[in-house]
């Protein structure tokens, strides 16, 4: 592809690594806190559906 | 569909629908299969910044505000600049270039962010979706599925990889296109 048609922008690096590592991640918790995300989401969408 | 790609080590783009489908009628846990597939192939997980809005914005309290940051800024956040808008916009036209009976609502501009940043990164990254007609297989290729089951309902993630050579035939037919005068 020559730089006329690369207008999409590919490019050969990488998006910043190490802000997300499994090792610190602890999948268990996760998954708890994503049902309270879930809790909230609903209450807000909910509140913002009934305006 | 392709089976031969290497997820190892890749940057794996959680689409906003996987998240919403976690989030719904508590059953993030069934998503569990789809995350230790991720961590076994070390895959570092990050998300767009429209991603980050759709799930921290019109927080009624700071706690609840709170909550959703911490919980969402566990990942690495890709923020989009003018070049990636504009990518997300030109790979809109391909996709239209490439199918004209293209539903464009099925389409979001959230979608075409996460094709662009597909696109950018080429073989370093793929998406995480459950509904894959949001990336056309015209340009890209599906190259994993898991199905999630929650009793009757079965929910199907797949795994979106960027294909270089469906790449350059849309990129290069739409770039020979002229006004159709219709």
């Amino acid at each position: 592809m020559d730089d006329k048609n690369d207008t999409v922008n590919i490019v050969k690096d990488e998006p910043r690594r190490n802000k997300f590592n499994w090792k610190n991640f602890d999948l268990d918790k996760f998954f708890k806190d994503t049902e309270k995300v879930g809790e909230i989401i609903k209450e807000r969408d909910s509140s913002k559906n009934a305006e | 569909m392709p089976s031969d790609y290497d997820f190892r080590n890749k940057f794996a783009l959680l689409d906003v629908n996987i998240l919403s489908q976690m989030v719904k009628e508590k059953r993030a846990e069934k998503f569990r299969p789809v995350f230790e597939f991720l961590k076994e192939n070390n895959a570092e997980i990050f998300l767009t910044d429209a991603t980050y809005f759709e799930f921290t914005a019109f927080s009624r309290t700071k706690k609840n505000h709170d909550f959703l940051e911490n919980w969402i800024n566990q990942f690495t956040i890709v923020t989009s600049g003018l070049q990636d808008i504009k990518s997300a916009s030109l790979l809109s036209s391909y996709y239209t270039h490439a199918d004209s009976q293209l539903n464009k609502k099925q389409i979001s501009y959230c979608d075409c962010l996460y094709g662009a940043q597909l696109a950018k990164y080429k073989g370093l990254a793929f998406i995480v979706t459950t509904d894959m007609h949001d990336y056309p297989i015209s340009l890209f290729d599906i190259a994993k599925v898991m199905i999630v089951e929650d009793g009757q309902k079965a929910v199907i993630v797949a795994f979106i990889t960027f294909n270089e050579e469906k790449w350059k035939i849309i990129s290069g037919r739409f770039d020979k296109s002229v006004y159709d005068g219709k």
